[in-house]
C-alpha cells in the first residue's frame, strides 16, 4: 500500500474490521522488563525496524519504552505513515495497532481518568498536580492526550525533543518552552515554588533554573513512568473479552433526554476480541426508537472501541468509546457523532441473565404531594403481570395501578404523598432493585443551565460547523432550603424558554447579533465562518453570550418564571486539526 | 489632570474614528519612504506623502516574516516564515544580494537573530540547530555565530559570555563595528576581532535608591535604526520602587559608547509600546489590549506622559511615526495602514497594501533612503503601484 491516505481512511474504522487471529489480546501479556519491553510481533518488528533497532531482546528504540491509549498509538502510526514514508497495508497497520495497544498498554486504572480524551468529551479538565505542566501542554492539545502516555524519563524528554523539532515556536512565547532569565517556569509558578519552600521553614534552597520543559519532563517521567504497578497486575490479568450476550441501556442525550434499550452482542468469528452489534433504544420522553448495529474491538482486554448505524443508509455513523469493568458485567462511556464529536449520548451497558433488571424511569423526578402520576419504568425481563405491590418506591409513594406491561417497560401510576421524604429513590420491581433513577421533592427552586460554559465553532462556509446543545434541569434546594448545598436535588430536563443575551467582555461588540442562532430545543448553530463586512474591522463571528433558559414550574410557587444561564463561546473554526481524523489528510 | 489633556482627550473622543470623512487639508507625514514585507514574498515601497505603491521587492527565499534595517539604510536583512533562510535585499538596486540557508541534509538551523556589521562584511546571527536522526531528534544549544555575508559561511561560533547560554539576544554593533552589543538588563560589550567580552553594564540596579530595572529592547529589527543617533538607544524601562513595591515605566536614553544612562520615570508601568518621534522631543506609545486601546504622548523634554486617548484600535497592532513626526501610523495585522493626525489623534485615512503585512514596517527619510551617501534611492524604486 503506496497510500498513506487510503490507509488512514481504513484506520479511522477504529481498527473495527478483521484482525488477523494471530494476535489474540492474551497472545502475550507482559509486565516491564528492565530493559523496556520486548516487541515480541514479527510484523511489528518488521513494520518499525527500519527506523527502530531492535536488539537480540527484541528490545526497539523508542518502541519498547512507551505504552500508551489506542488514540495515542494510531497518532502515532498516522504520523510514520504521513511523515516518515512507513507504508502499510490497512490490515497491517490495524494489526500493529491492536498489537501495541494491548502489549504496550494502559491498565484500566491507568486509562479511566483520561476516558474524557477518547470519548470526545469538551470539558474543562484541571490537571491538578501541576499547573505548570498543563498549561504548557494544553495550549496546544488536550491533557488527555499526556494522561494516556506512560514513558521513560529519556522517553519523555525525546518526545519534547520531538515537539521542539516539529513546532519551533512552542520555543517562545507562544508555547513556553523556554523562557529567558534565570529558573524555568512562570513568574507564578517561581513564586509558588518560592512560597512552599517557606511554608517548608525558610529553607535556603537553590533556585529551579530548569526551562518549563525541562520541568515538564521530569514531572511527566514520576508522574507517568514506564513501570507500573498497576500495568503490571493488569497485563497479568488481562484475557480476552467475553462479552456476548443481552445487555440492557441506559443513557442521557443533552436536549433528548434518558434514552433505554438493549444491545446484543455477539462474537466476530472471524477477528478475536471483535464483535458485531444489534440493538435497539427509545427515547423516554419523546417515544421516538432507533434501532442501531454495528461493529467493535475491544483493546487491552477493556477499551471497547466501536461503530454503529441505523438502518437507513443516510443515517449517520455513531463512534463508541466504553471502559469495560472488570467484572465483565458493565461497560460505560459515550456514544458519539457529529463533525466534532459535539453530539452524543452518555452510556451504560450492563449485562442481562434471565432475571429482571431495572434500568430505570423516564421521570426524573416526583413531586410531592401528587396523584395519578403515570411513571414508566424501563429494563428487561420484567414480570409480565406484576401485582402493584411488587412495585416498591419507598416511603410515602404507593403506586396505584398497573397502566400495561412488557418484558421492556412497566407504566404504572402512582400518588406521592405531602409527607413523603425527599431525595433519591430506589425503584425496585419484584425485589430486583435500580439504584437512585429518580428523586422526590416538594417545590422546584431554580433551573441550572447545562453545560454550564459551552463552545460552538463558526462554520458553514469553508468549515463544518460545531454546534452546541444546552439543556435547563430542574432544581430543588431541599431540606435547607439553600442553593449550591449537599442536599439540593436535581429534577431533570425542563421544557425551558431559551434566548440569547449577551455577554460582554469587550466593548461595543454587539455578539449577540452575529454569533448565530438558538433554537427552542437548546441547539446552538453558529453562524457560518469568515469575515463578516458588517462588523466593524471585517470580524468574523465570533463572541460570547449569554444562553438563558426561562421555566415556569406549574404550581411549584415560584412567584415568576425561574430563569438560568450558561456562558457560550463561539470561537474560530479548527482550521488546523491535529485530532486523529485529520492528521495525514 | 492638565488642561491641555483634557483638551486632547475631547478631540479625540470626537474624532477618533475610523471611517469618518475629513474635509480638512490634508495632512501630510512628510515624503519619506515606506517599508513593509507582505505576503506571500514581497516588499512592498509606498511614497509617504500620496500613500501610493510605487515599487515592490520580490523577496526569493520566501515569506519576510521579520526584517533589519541596516543603520546606513542600504540594506534589509530577512530572515523569512520557516526561520532557515536570510536573505540579503539591495534596497537602492531593489535587489536580492544574498540568500542562504545553514540548515541542510537532517540538521535544521532556525535563526533567532541577526545583525550585520556596519559595513556589510558579516552577521552575528542567533541560532538553533535541530538534528532529526533515524529514530529520533536533537535540539542544539543557542549558538552565537559570525557568518559571512556572502556566502553565508559560518566564520565561528561566538563563546557566551560567562558561559551562559541565552535564548534570545538583541545584538548592536557600534557604529565604527569595533564592539558588538549584547542588549539586556545586562549589557555585554564584545570587541569584534575575536569576540571577546571586554566591558559590562548592569542596568538592573542604576543607582542607589532606585530599585530593580528591566529593560526591553524588542527583539530581532525592534530596535529604532532611523530615529536613534547612532551609538545611542532610546526604550522604555520598568523599575520596581525599593519602597512601595510600584512597578514604575519610564524612558531611557543610553548611550553606549559613553556608557551613560538617562532614565526617569512617567508613571505607573503599563504594556506601552514606545515609538520615538524624529525630533527626538516627543514619541508616542500605544496600549493594546482587547477593547482597550490608547494612544500616548510622551514629551521627552519636560519628561511626562501629555496624553492617553482611547480610539477604535485593532485587537493586534504596532505604530510607527512618519518621517516629519506629524502622523501616526498604525498597521498590523492584515492588509492595511491607518493614518491618524499625530497632534489630535485625528483618523486621516486608510492605505490599503496589496497583501497582508508580514513584517516590521519602516519610515525612511527621502534623504538617505536607499544609499549610503544620503542620495535618495527612490529614483531606482521599480514601479510598480498597485493600490
Amino acid at each position: 500500500m503506496s497510500n498513506p491516505g487510503a490507509v488512514i481512511a481504513i484506520l479511522l474504522a477504529c481498527g473495527l474490521t478483521a484482525v488477523a487471529a494471530s494476535q489474540p489480546a492474551t497472545s502475550r501479556v507482559s509486565a516491564v522488563p528492565e530493559g523496556g519491553i520486548p516487541v515480541t510481533d514479527e510484523e511489528t518488528r518488521r513494520a518499525c525496524g527500519s527506523c527502530h533497532a531492535t536488539d537480540d531482546k527484541h528490545i526497539m528504540t523508542r518502541i519498547s519504552h512507551r505504552r500508551a491509549s489506542p488514540e495515542n498509538w494510531e497518532l502515532t502510526l498516522r504520523r510514520m505513515m504521513s511523515l516518515n514514508n512507513v507504508n502499510l497495508a490497512p490490515e497491517a497497520a490495524r494489526r500493529i495497532l491492536k498489537y501495541l495497544s494491548n502489549q504496550h498498554g494502559l491498565a484500566p486504572e491507568e486509562a479511566r481518568p483520561a476516558m474524557f480524551d477518547a470519548e470526545r468529551r469538551l470539558i474543562e479538565y484541571s490537571y491538578k498536580a501541576d499547573a505548570d505542566v498543563q498549561q504548557l501542554c494544553s495550549t496546544c492539545h488536550s491533557m488527555g492526550r499526556v494522561l494516556n502516555e506512560r514513558r521513560t524519563r529519556e522517553e519523555w524528554s525525546l518526545l519534547l525533543a520531538m515537539h521542539r523539532y516539529y513546532y519551533p515556536l512552542i520555543d517562545g512565547s507562544s508555547g513556553g518552552f523556554r523562557r529567558s532569565g534565570g529558573g524555568g517556569g512562570s513568574a507564578n509558578a517561581q513564586a509558588r515554588r518560592s512560597a512552599a519552600r517557606q511554608e517548608e521553614g525558610g529553607e535556603r534552597r537553590p533556585p529551579d533554573n530548569r526551562q518549563p520543559f525541562e520541568r515538564a519532563g521530569d514531572h511527566l517521567a514520576d508522574a507517568f513512568p514506564l513501570r507500573s504497578e498497576a500495568w503490571t497486575t493488569w497485563s497479568a490479568a488481562m484475557r480476552a473479552p467475553r462479552l456476548d450476550g443481552r445487555w440492557t441501556l441506559v443513557g442521557h442525550q443533552l436536549g433528548k433526554g434518558r434514552v433505554f434499550g438493549e444491545v446484543v452482542i455477539a462474537p466476530d468469528p472471524d477477528s478475536p476480541d471483535s464483535f458485531v452489534t444489534r440493538g435497539q433504544m427509545t427515547y423516554a420522553r419523546t417515544g421516538e426508537s432507533v434501532a442501531r448495529s454495528g461493529r467493535a474491538i475491544v483493546y487491552t482486554g477493556f477499551q471497547w472501541r466501536g461503530r454503529s448505524s441505523g438502518p437507513q443508509d443516510a443515517s449517520p455513523t455513531w463512534s463508541e468509546v466504553m471502559l469495560v469493568e472488570r467484572s465483565g458485567s458493565e461497560m460505560s462511556g459515550r456514544w458519539f457523532t457529529g463533525d466534532h464529536a459535539e453530539t452524543g449520548i452518555d452510556i451504560t451497558l450492563r449485562r442481562v441473565s434471565s432475571d429482571p433488571v431495572v434500568a430505570g424511569t423516564d421521570l426524573a423526578a416526583l413531586r410531592a404531594p401528587a396523584s395519578g402520576q403515570r411513571l414508566r419504568i424501563f429494563g428487561a425481563n420484567l414480570p409480565p403481570n406484576p401485582a402493584v405491590t411488587d412495585v416498591d418506591l419507598g416511603h410515602g409513594i404507593r403506586v396505584t395501578r398497573l397502566v400495561s406491561a412488557t418484558p421492556q417497560v412497566l407504566t404504572v401510576e402512582v400518588d406521592v404523598a405531602a409527607d413523603a421524604r425527599p431525595g433519591p429513590r430506589d425503584v425496585s420491581v419484584a425485589g430486583f432493585t435500580t439504584s437512585a433513577p429518580l428523586v422526590v421533592y416538594a417545590r422546584m427552586d431554580a433551573i441550572r443551565v447545562v453545560p454550564r460554559s459551552g463552545m460552538a465553532r463558526l462554520g458553514g462556509a469553508a468549515m463544518e460547523p460545531r454546534l452546541e446543545q444546552f439543556e435547563a434541569r430542574g432544581i430543588s434546594y431541599g431540606a435547607d432550603g439553600r442553593p449550591a448545598t449537599a442536599d439540593d436535588l436535581d429534577l431533570g430536563p425542563v421544557e425551558a424558554r431559551w434566548s440569547l443575551e449577551e455577554y460582554t467582555a469587550t466593548f461595543k461588540d454587539d455578539d449577540v447579533q452575529f454569533v448565530g442562532e438558538l433554537g427552542q430545543d437548546g441547539l446552538f448553530t453558529p453562524a457560518v465562518d469568515g469575515p463578516n463586512p458588517k462588523r466593524s474591522g471585517n470580524r468574523n463571528n465570533v463572541g460570547d453570550v449569554w444562553v438563558v433558559a426561562t421555566f415556569a414550574p406549574d404550581g411549584g410557587g415560584a412567584a415568576r418564571p425561574l430563569r438560568g444561564r450558561a456562558h457560550l463561546l463561539v470561537t474560530v473554526p479548527i482550521y488546523m486539526d491535529w485530532s486523529p481524523r485529520q492528521v495525514g489528510q | 489632570m492638565t488642561a491641555r489633556v483634557l483638551v486632547a482627550i475631547t478631540c479625540a473622543a470626537l474624532c477618533a474614528a475610523p471611517g469618518r470623512a475629513q474635509n480638512a487639508p490634508r495632512l501630510s507625514g512628510g515624503d519619506g519612504l515606506l517599508y513593509i514585507g507582505g505576503y506571500p514574498n514581497h516588499i512592498w515601497i509606498l511614497d509617504e506623502a500620496s500613500g501610493n505603491t510605487i515599487g515592490t521587492i520580490q523577496v526569493k527565499s520566501g515569506i519576510p516574516r521579520r526584517m533589519g534595517l541596516s543603520r546606513d539604510r542600504t540594506r534589509f536583512y530577512i530572515i523569512d516564515a520557516t526561520s532557515e533562510f536570510i536573505e540579503v535585499i539591495d534596497i537602492a538596486a531593489s535587489s536580492t544580494l544574498a540568500t542562504f540557508r545553514l540548515s541542510a541534509g537532517n540538521r535544521r538551523v532556525r535563526i533567532n537573530s541577526l545583525e550585520a556589521d556596519p559595513s556589510h562584511r558579516y552577521a552575528v546571527i542567533l541560532t538553533r540547530a535541530a538534528t532529526r536522526l533515524r529514530d529520533r531528534v536533537e535540539i542544539g544549544p543557542s549558538e552565537l555565530q559570525q557568518i559571512d555575508l556572502k556566502d553565508g559561511r559560518v566564520l565561528r561560533t561566538i563563546p557566551w559570555p560567562d558561559a551562559q547560554e541565552q535564548d534570545s539576544v538583541n545584538l548592536m554593533f557600534s557604529p565604527d563595528g569595533k564592539l558588538l552589543y549584547l542588549l539586556g538588563t545586562e549589557i555585554r560589550i564584545l570587541e569584534t576581532e575575536t569576540f571577546t567580552q571586554v566591558d559590562r553594564w548592569d542596568l538592573s540596579s542604576l543607582e542607589e535608591g532606585l530599585g530593580q530595572v528591566s529593560v526591553s529592547f524588542g527583539g530581532f529589527g525592534g530596535l529604532d535604526t532611523i530615529n536613534d543617533e547612532p551609538g545611542t538607544l532610546t526604550t522604555t524601562m520598568t523599575v520596581q520602587d525599593p519602597v512601595h513595591g510600584r512597578r514604575l515605566m519610564g524612558v531611557a536614553r543610553i548611550d553606549l559608547a559613553a556608557k551613560h544612562l538617562n532614565f526617569y520615570t512617567l508613571g505607573p508601568a503599563a504594556g506601552v509600546s514606545f515609538a520615538l518621534a524624529p525630533d527626538h522631543k516627543r514619541a508616542y506609545g500605544l496600549e493594546s489590549s482587547v477593547g482597550r486601546y490608547q494612544f500616548w504622548t510622551f514629551d521627552l523634554d519636560k519628561r511626562r506622559v501629555v496624553s492617553r486617548v482611547e480610539f477604535e484600535g485593532r485587537p493586534r497592532m504596532s505604530l510607527k511615526t512618519s518621517s516629519n513626526g506629524r502622523l501616526l501610523y498604525i498597521y498590523n495585522a492584515g492588509e492595511t495602514i491607518d493614518i491618524y493626525d499625530g497632534a489630535s489623534y485625528r483618523y486621516l485615512r486608510t492605505i490599503v497594501l496589496p497583501g497582508d503585512v508580514t513584517t516590521q514596517f519602516y519610515v525612511v527619510p527621502r534623504a538617505g533612503a536607499g544609499t549610503s551617501d544620503g542620495r535618495g534611492g527612490a529614483a531606482a524604486v521599480r514601479p510598480g503601484g498597485r493600490r
